[in-house]
């Protein structure tokens, strides 16, 4: 029996990816607007290097190389990652991570729809564990963006800031990276507030996380996420730093700055919600979206890396597959 | 109780589904006589009966064609009378030449029992007429706890089927009539009519022709979204409780049967007329939608010349013929012919560009649409990875087919169509395992009673010393021959049935 398809489809793979693309514009233009062209050239970069490898990979796997770069895919891979590092690393670092996230987190596991590690996560952990120097540098905002592109372009070619010692003076951290640092050499909670905390949420970075809300919730209102994964996160986060600051003295972050500071907003929208490496019913997103939000708190707060997005992702996603078989248990009606 | 049907809004909403805009139905057109009647051996779910005509034979209309006991397979008769000119194995062609009406026998339909209700049913070729086809006298026969609920389907929720909806306009009060002998004679408690709520006319039609005849079943209105008229969706719309089970819907106590094929009922029942018209909706090219009542048979070249006015036979390349609507439809020649469950034909423009399916990226619309509230894409995963346990773990038996999940799949995946071939296999491979199982009984059985008769033979003859069969039988005392020919007996039966009937049991004798 042969069935037919009157119907076109609503929407293709292809239109998907776009519109995840178009909603990270205005995060990529805040982040334009924070980190200079340092920024922007991470992210030219990283979308010229993913091309590069998917045609790779593609001609390897002997499949059509045309429909393989035709559902940006693997920009969206790219961009994700390039907003993840710091502006100013040298040029090779997002090509690292691109290269890991197309050829490793993708390809060897059978291509679009069949890996099972977030790319642009894989991708951007395996760099921040070899490179943590280079990640951890940040220009101090907000004299980075005075930067102009040729000195800029100069940098990224020459080892980036860590090679330009005479760069000191712009290198900074970020807002949760200073919360670590202050809370270590013991200053009162309200001095590190003062010196971390922004309008509302992270110093700098709550500006591009609003953004990065702003482009989840247009994806909301397309269809293209559901809402139970970024809900479950974001719910998990303001839970778990809720009852940290309620039951113990000394607690930095307030729920607002957990949610606004860090990634946790790209993370929330764009990077867990990728739904190839995420759980397929309803209930189980739920479940995978609070796996990730705990993750996020308490690697954060009690784990060695500042941000934890990367590894809160793949922790979960190697869950999903469990995840997945156990939702028929959940079923109404068992 | 009182003797008033009532009309009722459905408790439950549909989960998912895909809603249409339904355009106004057509009035049933009377269609011609076609000049050749191709009638099919098999228009139900099931096998053929014996062929009782003869190429040259004179048949009349309704004579019937085939015949059996067997409530599997379903008589065919003849839609006009004619002469038999051409028997295939899987068709009857009748030239037609003359229209001698029907001789009409007609019963007594109060004084029925289930058995001759389906025995009759069966004898005038019931066979579900909303698209299954499957047996009605079989539906009858497997309903067994009496006192269970009859569910009318007349929801028809495709958007290019009006058949059944242009039927209740028509024939409510007939409708009505076939309703109530069925539900009579197999003491049924409740009786559900479904109807979308789309169908205003239809469901005033109804409800005045039950009131009329006194007879009390509920109406209860479904929202008009695809697929509410799928058996199991329409179930749970309209309140009935039924867990999700492999079974037959008539083995759990709830009677299933499509609004038309109780018309056909009682045509059947009380104006003695066998099943060799329906109501079918015709789509022609320039998308214009028409009823007409078609003679069971009717060559679909023969519906085209007629419903285009044309006498010239369009490219297949160019036209596409689909016949069961525009969701679960499935694609036909021109040299087919219409046969019981054909509710609706559509000819359309044949579209160019083909979409071509891209790997699955888990999004999860498939899911959200599901009106059976399953897990597509997980199912496409174990489908195309074959996983019986996996697939039985995600209710794969609960899906209805319906094509909802086609519809949005970014990835353009006939996902319907690989469930469709898994649900086989998995009745295949129960097959397999059921008949691996009897035979590994019968086996085992064998090798006992093998090895007991070679104990007894060995306890009698180690007297005698000898070991051949042949000794054995010549020299004997009189006690003991009766018993070693008995089991000489017994062991020659058993091998000369054996190897017709199971070869390896033979093979594994013999090791």
């Amino acid at each position: 029996m042969n069935r037919i398809h009157h119907h076109k489809s609503r929407i293709d793979v292809s239109q998907v990816m776009l519109l995840v693309l178009i909603a990270l514009i205005p995060g990529v233009l805040i982040f334009h607007y924070q980190t200079g062209w340092g920024g922007l050239l991470n992210v030219c970069f990283a979308i010229i290097a993913a091309l590069c490898f998917e045609t790779v990979a593609l001609t390897l796997r002997k499949k059509n190389i045309k429909t393989g770069l035709g559902d940006y895919s693997a920009i969206v891979t790219a961009v994700l990652i390039a907003l993840c590092l710091p502006p100013l690393v040298p040029w090779w670092i997002p090509m690292i991570a691109v290269a890991i996230a197309i050829l490793l987190a993708k390809h060897c596991y059978g291509g679009l729809g069949h890996n099972i590690f977030n790319p642009a996560m894989a991708g951007y952990a395996v760099v921040l564990i070899s490179y943590p120097r280079e990640l951890s540098l940040w220009p101090v905002l907000p004299e980075a963006f005075n930067l102009s592109l040729s000195e800029t372009i100069r940098i990224v070619f020459n080892g980036g800031l860590v090679q330009n010692t005479n760069w000191d003076a712009l290198t900074g951290a970020t807002a949760l990276d200073k919360t670590r640092d202050l809370l270590i050499q013991g200053t009162v909670t309200s001095d590190i507030r003062a010196l971390t905390h922004g309008l509302f949420g992270a110093r700098h970075s709550e500006w591009v996380n609003l953004a990065f809300l702003l482009g989840g919730i247009y994806l909301l209102y397309r269809r293209i996420i559901s809402w139970h994964i970024p809900v479950a996160i974001i719910s998990a986060v303001i839970c778990l730093s809720t009852l940290h600051t309620l039951f113990f003295a000394n607690v930095p972050g307030t729920p607002i700055f957990h949610l606004f500071g860090g990634a946790t907003m790209l993370c929330a929208f764009f990077i867990a919600t990728d739904p190839v490496s995420a759980a397929a019913s309803h209930r189980g997103r739920i479940i995978y979206g609070a796996g990730v939000g705990i993750f996020i708190y308490l690697i954060r707060n009690f784990g060695s890396f500042p941000d934890s997005i990367a590894f809160a992702v793949l922790l979960m996603n190697c869950a999903v597959p469990m995840i997945d078989r156990f939702d028929h248990y959940m079923r109404p009606g068992r | 109780m009182t003797n008033q049907s009532t009309i009722k809004d459905s408790i439950r909403k549909l989960h998912g589904g895909v809603i249409f805009n339904k355009a106004i139905t057509p009035p049933i057109t009377h269609y011609p006589t076609p000049p050749v009647l191709n009638i099919s051996l098999i228009q139900h779910q099931g096998l053929a009966g014996q062929v009782i005509v003869k190429i040259g034979d004179v048949v009349l209309k309704g004579q019937a064609l085939t015949q059996s006991m067997n409530l599997n397979e379903v008589p065919v008769h003849a839609s006009a009378s004619g002469t038999v000119i051409a028997i295939s194995h899987s068709r009857i062609t009748i030239k037609t030449n003359y229209d001698k009406p029907l001789e009409k026998n007609t019963y007594s339909p109060q004084l029925l029992t289930a058995d001759q209700l389906s025995q009759l049913l069966h004898q005038h070729g019931l066979a579900g007429l909303g698209g299954a086809g499957y047996p009605t006298a079989q539906k009858l026969a497997q309903l067994k706890n009496h006192g269970s609920v009859l569910l009318i389907n007349a929801a028809e929720c495709d958007p290019l089927i009006h058949c059944d909806n242009a039927l209740m306009c028509d024939k409510a009060a007939h409708i009505i009539e076939g309703i109530k002998i069925i539900a009579e004679s197999c003491s049924i408690e409740r009786v559900i009519i479904g109807i979308e709520d789309n169908k205003p006319a239809a469901i005033k039609c109804i409800s005045t022709a039950s009131s009329q005849a006194g007879f009390n079943a509920e109406i209860i209105t479904v929202p008009s979204v695809y697929p509410s008229g799928a058996e199991k969706i329409l179930l749970k719309l309209c309140g009935v409780n039924n867990k999700p089970s492999t079974e037959p819907l008539a083995k759990q106590g709830f009677l299933c049967l499509n609004i038309a094929t109780c018309y056909a009922a009682y045509q059947a029942l009380v104006q003695g007329i066998p099943l060799i018209s329906r109501i079918t909706t015709i789509v022609d090219a320039e998308g214009t939608i028409r009823n007409f009542e078609i003679p069971i048979g009717t060559p679909i070249d023969h519906i085209y010349k007629t419903v285009h006015n044309t006498h010239k036979l369009p490219d297949e390349k160019l036209i596409e013929i689909v016949i069961g609507g525009k969701m679960m439809g499935r694609q036909v020649s021109l040299f087919d012919a219409t046969i019981k469950s054909t509710n609706c034909i559509v000819f359309t423009p044949r579209d160019k560009k083909t979409l071509q399916p891209t790997a699955c990226i888990r999004c999860g619309a498939c899911a959200d649409i599901c009106p059976a509230q399953l897990l597509p894409q997980q199912l496409y995963t174990f489908a195309v990875n074959f996983n019986a346990t996996v697939l039985e773990q995600y209710q794969l038996s609960q899906c209805v087919e319906c094509a909802c999940c086609d519809t949005v799949c970014p990835s353009h995946l006939p996902l319907t169509q690989y469930f469709v071939s898994a649900k086989q296999r998995v009745t295949e491979n129960d097959l397999a395992l059921q008949q691996a199982k009897i035979a590994r009984y019968r086996f085992e059985k064998r090798e006992k009673r093998l090895a007991s008769g070679k104990a007894n033979a060995r306890n009698t003859s180690a007297n005698r010393q000898t070991r051949s069969p042949q000794n054995n039988e010549s020299d004997t005392t009189r006690s003991a021959d009766a018993k070693k020919a008995l089991i000489e007996a017994a062991l020659k039966r058993k091998k000369t049935r054996r190897p017709s009937k199971n070869p390896n049991g033979n093979q594994s004798s013999q090791s």
